[in-house]
């Protein structure tokens, strides 16, 4: 069986009030010494027993700013994963940018790299509020990122958009909405801005310097998106995202399936054990730049912590991964991973969120109801 | 055994943070009982709780020896007191115990409130009172002000007050000195006959419960057979001991001494603070006076959030009531919470520190619901019965009259608070029944007051008004009948009788309007929208709404976020278990308290 591999490119330009990710602000960076780390990490893990012998089915690059990177780097660690582990024939192969990193020759370069699928951090096409998410493009740079993309032979692209930023309106969701639809992406991801620990908009507003919207207004919005998105040709396939149909982000899919991944880099996340029985872990990589990539000259591994997913909290994750897809699982598919009746384990929390109209259960699928997808997270919190 | 002449039974009266403890502490470690060591802070708090809620719940004593400047060596007992109204017949029988007491004053804060109602209460045991001005350190320190503000307020002579700072250990010998000087030794009764008070007492799983008694007259030896005279139980000596405050067994205690008692007595309700102990084969014609059985004055339901925790907490009720003569526990069953109990309390503290002490030691998970006090209720074919829990009302067709209970209060204050705290009484449906100087300055006032009104949050009301200076104490009155209505709060259209009161009519309307909109604060939004109401009967008199909540998704659940996914949901779910589903509606512990946070 195959896996996905995530790749974590951890700086960038400048560090945007809103993320929690592991990203540092940074002019420069050790790119060939980080390239070098990264390669030897996926050697090393691909000689474990969670990885060997399986291929790789997506991989993505996530950051950080994976643009700032050569595309000459990013050919070397395609190239490696193709040459320890073996890449499918048809993987989908992203890597997440910022519009205002890009131009021809660059996109032109990571396509040739094998690089099929590129995402950008739109967020927004309004000044103020680019300019409020502290991003450092402006809109007309994402529509000419967008054109180029598509010149340099991207035919899959995804814009990212955040809404219920302070101060929009309904109106501003809906413009947002229609500018990216408007560039023709294959795929939008749109996601309610959210205020992370760690984030400096987190301090922000426990200090009472922002303050979110309202919850009506936040879900107010959430419908528009909802509504306006498919209305494009898009299919809503998961809570924030959307896609032309068959255009879905196969390497995200292995997430909310719950399937195996492989992450390296900085801070990265892994996870194996999608198979019946044997354990299951997931494990984490040491944060900081620097320190992962001494961990993995030292000892080839930079893993920093890890936990056992156990039978019953891989059957909550599980639960609460694919719920989150509009298909939500067959029931099946649950026997199939766990060996046991989704009733058996789950009926008596299920039943009342049945009967109170929050999920369906629809030819042998159990799904999210609309309402049910408003309220997700008190759905998931009925099945940890 | 210690001659009684070199005896000195003294406690320490203080206000919060005036240096009780530190004080206590430095004592402890000039005359050795402590090394510096050992006195981590505070040694005479030893529960948890009274340590962060800074209060002294259970008495203690420690049993010192000290050689003083004259050259003699004497034995210091030191009594510790708790210091809340719901404690007061504690702290009166730790106070009758001793011949005199510490009053100590922080010099930059002065004198304040929990110090004037023990300092009268020592005064009316006639013990010695040395005042002890203590933080003389402070910058902010006022001496001279403060030894007047004693003898202007308390009315004591403060000019040979002894000046300490605890915290850098000046002046402790000069306490030490004042104590043998100035504190009368125990008094000889010149009688044979045992008897002993019993001024605290706990339960130990390994002895049984151990009283900590003073000796007034005769002699109490290992062996020997004895009586609680107040609950006429029967025991036998195995053990006899001081606390120094390390355990020191003895094979007597005679007069004046204070130490404890192991008597192979299983509850702390056949021991009771207060009783007196003598020799069954010898008894005393009479006990020492003073022994009161507490009866309870705040009722409320205590449920577990979960069905299948009642077993626990029965448990968990039994074991806390080894402990605690005064809770009072019965089986009962709510509509709305199922299984459950009805407890009795000494009052509101009292009761919250049973809740925390469940919650906490027992880790059971708890609904307290609106307390009350206890109602007569006569029915027109004449019968009386006792309502201790307003669901429990008979049909209103049936009720003659209901009647609810009085009591007399006496509020000792100095003049300026006088009209804050009659405005305050009258308020309260007060009725004065008279008003006395005492001195120039201090007053004493003594209102009849429904027990209704005073329970919940007169105390903090009152030390609010005076800004701490007046001190309350009462006493039962009778029951007398009044227009009372009970009012009832429906959720979705639904009586949830855990939430059930009694009221005065008068005040039935604010009071409904205003549980109903502490209600709606206190109910977070969920899936469907929640109606709040309050009735009289059929008719509503309030109505708040919670609305649904619209929305609780997170955007983003990638490959790094799943594990803090997964333990955020947990948190959220833990979150749900102090809540109690009724019906669909969850509602979370403090609403059903809500009737004690109306007005915060």
């Amino acid at each position: 069986m195959s896996f996905s591999l995530y790749v974590h490119i951890p700086w960038c330009q400048s560090k945007c009030p809103y993320c929690d990710f592991n990203s540092h602000a940074a002019s420069s960076w050790p790119e060939a010494q980080y390239t070098r780390a990264l390669i030897s990490e996926l050697e090393y893990r691909a000689n474990t027993p969670s990885y060997s012998g399986r291929r790789i089915r997506t991989i993505f690059f996530g950051g950080g700013t994976p643009s700032l990177f050569d595309p000459k780097s990013i050919g070397e660690i395609i190239d490696a994963a193709n040459r320890v582990c073996g890449i499918e024939h048809d993987a989908e192969i992203t890597l997440e940018a910022n519009p205002g990193t890009v131009d021809l020759a660059k996109l032109g370069g990571l396509r040739a790299a094998g690089v099929n699928r590129i995402s950008f951090g739109a967020q927004s096409f309004n000044a103020a509020t680019l300019k409020f998410l502290g991003r450092i493009h402006c809109a007309d740079e994402t529509r000419a990122a967008a054109r180029m993309a598509h010149r340099a032979g991207f035919d899959r692209l995804n814009l990212d958009l955040i809404f219920a930023v302070p101060g929009q309106t309904v109106a501003d969701v809906l413009f947002d909405v229609e500018s990216a639809a408007a560039l023709e992406p294959d795929h939008i991801s749109a996601y309610n801005l959210t205020f992370e620990e760690g984030a400096a908009f987190f301090t922000d507003l426990k200090r009472g310097r922002i303050k979110q919207l309202a919850t009506d207004e936040q879900a107010a919005m959430y419908q528009t998106v909802r509504e306006e998105i498919p209305r494009r040709g898009y299919s809503m396939y998961e809570i924030s995202n959307y896609a032309a149909p068959g255009h879905e982000a196969r390497h995200n899919l292995t997430y909310w399936r719950a399937r195996t991944y492989l992450g390296i880099g900085a801070g990265a996340h892994s996870y194996a054990g999608d198979g019946r029985g044997g354990q299951r872990k997931r494990w984490w990589n040491e944060k900081l730049p620097a320190r992962y990539i001494s961990a993995i000259e030292e000892r080839a591994n930079a893993e920093t912590g890890a936990e056992t997913i156990d039978e019953a909290a891989a059957q909550s994750e599980f639960v609460f991964l694919n719920l989150r897809l509009r298909e939500g699982f067959a029931l099946a598919d649950f026997h199939e991973r766990f060996g046991r009746n989704f009733e058996c384990i789950f009926g008596i929390v299920a039943t009342p969120l049945f009967n109170n109209g929050l999920l369906t259960l629809d030819r042998g699928r159990i799904k999210l109801t609309d309402r049910g997808l408003e309220m997700a997270d008190s759905v998931f919190a009925e099945f940890v | 055994m210690t001659e009684a002449a070199s005896i000195r039974n003294f406690s320490i009266i203080a206000h919060i943070d005036h240096g009780k403890s530190t004080l206590a502490d430095r004592i402890l470690e000039r005359t050795g009982a402590l090394t510096m060591r050992e006195s981590k802070d505070q040694f005479l708090d030893s529960m948890d709780l009274e340590r962060e809620r800074g209060i002294t719940i259970k008495a203690r004593s420690v049993r010192l020896n000290y050689t003083a400047k004259d050259g003699k060596g004497y034995v210091l007992n030191l009594i510790d007191t708790p210091g809340h109204v719901d404690f007061a017949y504690e702290v009166s029988r730790s106070l009758a115990a001793c011949e005199g007491a510490l009053l100590v004053v922080d010099a930059s804060q002065g004198v304040e409130a929990q110090t004037l109602a023990n300092v009268y209460l020592a005064l009316d045991h006639g013990l010695e009172i040395i005042p002890v001005i203590n933080k003389i350190d402070l910058p902010s320190a006022d001496v001279e002000g403060t030894r007047h503000q004693i003898e202007e307020i308390i009315g004591l002579d403060a000019s040979e007050a002894v000046l300490t700072s605890a915290k850098e250990g000046v002046g402790i010998d000069d306490v030490l000195e004042a104590i043998v000087a100035r504190i009368p030794a125990p008094k000889p009764t010149g009688e044979d006959a045992v008897r002993a008070l019993i001024f605290d007492s706990w339960y130990d799983v390994y002895e049984g419960v151990i009283g900590l008694v003073r000796v007034f007259g005769g002699e109490i030896r290992v062996g020997m057979k004895v009586r609680l005279m107040g609950t006429d139980k029967l025991g036998e000596v195995m053990r006899l001991g001081h606390f120094t405050p390390h355990e020191r067994p003895t094979d007597a205690l005679g007069p004046g001494e204070v130490g404890f008692v192991v008597a192979g007595i299983k509850t702390v309700a056949d021991m009771r603070v207060g009783d007196t102990i003598t020799d069954a084969d010898n008894p005393a014609v009479a006990p020492l006076p003073g022994f009161k059985t507490l009866k309870p004055m705040v009722f409320a339901g205590l449920y577990p959030t979960e069905a299948n925790q009642y077993g626990a907490l029965r448990d968990a009720i039994e074991k806390l009531r080894l402990n605690d003569a005064s809770l009072i526990c019965e089986p009962e069953t709510s509509q709305a919470l199922g299984f459950g109990f009805r407890a009795g309390f000494l009052g509101l503290l009292h009761m919250e520190i049973a809740q925390e002490r469940l919650e906490r030691e027992f880790g059971i998970n708890l609904i307290v619901t609106a307390p009350t006090v206890a109602y007569q209720v006569r029915t027109v074919s004449g019968e009386l019965t006792t309502v201790d829990n307003p669901a429990h009302l008979p049909d209103e067709n049936t009720i003659e009259a209901i009647e609810e209970p009085f009591i007399l209060t006496s509020i000792h204050m100095p003049e300026e608070y006088l009209g804050a705290v009659m405005k305050l009484c009258e308020d309260r449906r007060g009725l004065q029944r008279d008003l006395r100087f005492l001195g120039e300055k201090r007053v004493i006032l003594h209102y009849e007051l429904p027990l209704a009104e005073i329970v919940f949050d007169f105390y903090d009301r009152l030390k609010s008004v005076s800004r701490g200076y007046a001190s309350l104490d009462y006493e039962f009155l009778d029951f007398r009948a009044g227009p009372l209505v009970k009012l009832d709060i429906r959720i979705n259209g639904e009586v949830v009788d855990a939430l059930s009161i009694i009221v005065h009519r008068d005040k039935s309307y604010e009071r409904g309007r205003a549980l109903c909109e502490k209600m709606r604060e206190l109910i977070p939004r969920q899936m469907f929208e929640v109606a709040i109401q309050a009735g009289i009967g059929s008719k509503i008199i309030a109505r708040e709404t919670v609305k649904a909540l619209r929305k609780n998704v997170t955007a983003k659940c990638y490959g790094g976020d799943i594990t803090r996914k997964r333990k955020l949901l947990e948190k959220q779910k833990e979150g749900k278990k102090r809540m109690k589903q009724v019906g669909r509606v969850e509602i979370p512990q403090e609403a059903f308290l809500a009737l004690l946070k109306v007005g915060e």
